[in-house]
């Protein structure tokens, strides 16, 4: 049985409370998951890929199981993200450093290539996680479309933009 | 560049799957559901106590004109009765309980 055809029957039998079931779930996942994290260049990446993975257990019950499963963690995973950001900005701006550039601040994780990074990091965020999503962790335009809760034009635009962004900083001709 | 260099670029530093990173996940997750049944726990202990404290009154009265005149009649049924439940058990091979 392939993982994509043991993923239905895994969800199926987490949704009906098998821990190991889940945690099978959380070792097909867990690579392409951190490896967008640490892409987003989210801080303590591990730490926030538990976290998504835990709460997609605690919330498994609201899962709508006709769905596929990898969009709706990634989902969790960009909202936590996200979260973790807007929380790490305030008590930024309440330590008196919001003159700091809180963009900046958030460097990619080392261990992605350094230019790739780069020109990453200078992407705006929902444009950053639509362009990962779907050229760095194969997302079709639909899914990263329901993990991103945008609408599907939007996230072809980001896509689009992006790519051309990506592509200009790292200094070669789109061919 | 098209989009297989970008790709390549972009899954170039996919980390390495993490048996421990599994087992975190579980552990966190047994934590929770552990704090969450504490919590369950120590509220319906705080609701028994104070539904106690609140019928302490009523069950002291109860107690007092109700049970209590009859309180060493009830300790010899009682204890009759555990007799009567644990007798079987000190002989098993009679009552086929081996």
């Amino acid at each position: 049985m392939t993982q994509d055809s043991a993923e239905p029957a895994l969800v199926a039998h987490a949704r009906a409370g098998s821990a190991d079931a889940f945690g099978r779930l959380v070792h097909m996942h867990q690579q392409a998951l951190r490896a967008f994290l640490r892409r987003l260049g989210a801080m303590d990446t591990d730490d926030l890929a538990q976290e998504t993975f835990v709460f997609a257990w605690e919330h498994i019950g609201r899962f709508d199981p006709a769905r596929a499963f990898r969009p709706w963690l990634f989902g969790i995973a960009w909202r936590k993200h996200r979260e973790g950001k807007r929380s790490w900005l305030r008590r930024l701006a309440r330590q008196g450093k919001a003159a700091l550039d809180a963009e900046a601040a958030f460097q990619p994780d080392p261990g992605v290539g350094l230019d790739v990074a780069r020109a990453i990091t200078g992407l705006p965020p929902d444009q950053k996680a639509a362009l990962l999503l779907c050229l760095g962790c194969e997302f079709t335009h639909a899914e990263a479309a329901e993990a991103l809760a945008l609408p599907l034009g939007t996230v072809k635009s980001h896509v689009a933009r992006g790519r051309e962004k990506l592509v200009a900083a790292l200094g070669e001709p789109d061919g | 560049m098209d989009d297989a260099t970008l790709k390549s670029l972009l899954t170039a530093d996919v980390p390495a799957a993490d048996p421990r990173f599994v087992l975190n996940v579980m552990r966190r997750m047994e934590q929770r559901r552990f704090a969450r049944e504490l919590a369950q726990t120590a509220g319906l202990a705080v609701c028994a106590a104070v539904l106690l404290w609140l019928l302490a009154p009523f069950v002291e009265t109860a107690w007092r004109e109700g049970i209590q005149p009859y309180a060493s009649n009830l300790v010899v049924l009682v204890v009759l009765m555990g007799i009567t439940v644990a007798l079987p058990y000190f002989f098993p091979a009679r009552n086929g309980l081996e």
